[in-house]
């Protein structure tokens, strides 16, 4: 009995201790900067193809709700991902050489990208944030910050019409391998949606004709 | 004499728009029988505090889809949020019975019309106005299923009823010329909830296809 006391005991210590250890493992400002976006940009070079799962974590603020969603990702250099949702609902994004693909309910749009400038924006960022290509951008003042696993790129958008749709953007990324874990968007009134990527496969073949959307 | 012309044909058009459009299904020709003695059932927020809705919006030529939740937060308040598979929001507004406070909206929704008439049909699309209907009576017309109609803020409001008394069609129409509206058919029930919901407008060209799904949280 004593021992099963003591067990349950060291397991409650342990727990606590990751916890706090997680609490208090703060980001702090990067020290070497230009260091990280060197191996940023050589991972960015190296990397052709990525295959990943994702979970999106919408929040709600105005309803006090958060709702998960599901799929998996698809990315080839320099210019195309396929978002595919799988749970609760399946739904394609596919952003395919300046085109956006989607379907929709068995029904398939094409968007030009360079038509419509939210499109453009918002396909330029997706594409970036997932090759942590976002160092040099022009379209955000960004503040670099670090902890002992991950460095944090703080992104705000400068354009004052994207506000509108996106207040800030917060990208992780492994300080292990360079990849990035995940992609939050903070819109103005607080909501976020947080995409958080699992099982990243790197370099297999991927044809393009995976990105487009029938 | 071409402005003549012009005046003239102007008109034809008008008149022609309007006795087609006014002629389009309507309930005119029904006869009344007596007074409905149950109650429309809805189950909506008796196990589910949350509807979601995979939500494609058709109209003129222009496709828009996102996700729609809907919270009841009282009897009288829904809470609703709309926002795109990707979680950019499109707007978030609070509808009472009769009014609605448009909390926050992209500027390309954000007009009085539309906003009118997303909200009208998101009441009708969980049954929010069910206890605001009165007068209901059974409506005779062979060959559909049992109806009954009601008086909704002095317009009729035609019901199609399932054996249990589920609406599987709502018919909004106006009271003294018997115009359509629009319609919302329910399909597809799971516990007494229909998880397909079709919207129609019929003086405007508006379509809503709504799919229930269920979040993990």
């Amino acid at each position: 009995m004593k021992n099963t006391i003591a067990i349950i005991g060291v397991l409650f210590f342990i727990v606590f201790c990751t916890s706090w250890v997680q609490q208090n493992d703060p980001y702090v400002a990067l020290k070497d900067v230009s260091g990280f976006k060197t191996k940023l940009n050589q991972k960015n070079q190296a990397t052709s193809t990525l295959a990943c799962d994702f979970v999106q974590e919408k929040s709600l603020s105005f309803m006090a709700q958060k709702v998960l969603s599901k799929g998996t990702m698809k990315f080839k250099n320099p210019d195309m991902m396929k978002l595919e949702y799988t749970t609760p609902f399946q739904y394609i994004m596919s952003l395919y050489k300046g085109k956006v693909l989607i379907k929709d309910n068995g029904k398939v749009s094409k968007y030009d990208t360079n038509s419509n400038k939210v499109f453009k924006y918002v396909n330029d960022l997706m594409i970036n944030a997932v090759k942590g290509n976002v160092a040099d951008s022009k379209e955000f003042s960004i503040v670099y910050k670090e902890n002992a696993k991950t460095v944090l790129m703080e992104m705000t958008p400068i354009d004052v019409t994207m506000k509108d749709y996106v207040n800030k953007v917060l990208v992780t990324v492994s300080k292990a391998d360079y990849g990035v874990l995940k992609v939050e968007m903070t819109e103005k009134s607080g909501d976020y949606t947080l995409i958080t990527f699992s099982n990243r496969v790197y370099n297999t073949i991927i044809q393009d004709e995976v990105f487009i959307v029938r | 004499m071409k402005y003549l012309l012009f005046v003239n044909f102007f008109l034809a058009c008008f008149v022609f728009t309007t006795i087609t459009s006014c002629s389009h299904k309507t309930y005119k020709k029904v006869s009344v029988g007596p007074s409905y003695t149950y109650t429309i059932q809805s189950d909506f927020f008796k196990t589910d505090s949350v509807h979601y809705f995979k939500t494609s919006i058709d109209t003129y030529g222009k496709a828009l889809s996102g996700i729609l939740a809907i919270k009841k937060l009282n009897a009288d308040t829904l809470k609703v949020s709309f926002f795109t598979e990707l979680g950019v929001s499109f707007f978030d507004v609070l509808i009472m019975h009769d009014s609605y406070n448009l909390v926050r909206c992209i500027p390309q929704l954000d007009t009085k019309g539309v906003m009118n008439t997303i909200v009208e049909d998101i009441r009708w699309v969980v049954l929010f106005n069910l206890n605001q209907l009165s007068q209901p009576v059974w409506v005779k017309k062979e060959g559909m299923e049992p109806t009954v109609r009601l008086n909704y803020q002095d317009v009729y409001i035609f019901s199609q009823l399932s054996p249990d008394n589920l609406p599987l069609q709502i018919t909004y129409v106006y009271g003294s010329k018997f115009k359509s509206k629009f319609e919302v058919k329910y399909a597809q029930f799971e516990n007494s909830i229909p998880t397909k919901i079709f919207v129609s407008h019929f003086n405007i060209d508006l379509k809503i296809d709504l799919t229930a799904i269920t979040f993990s949280n």
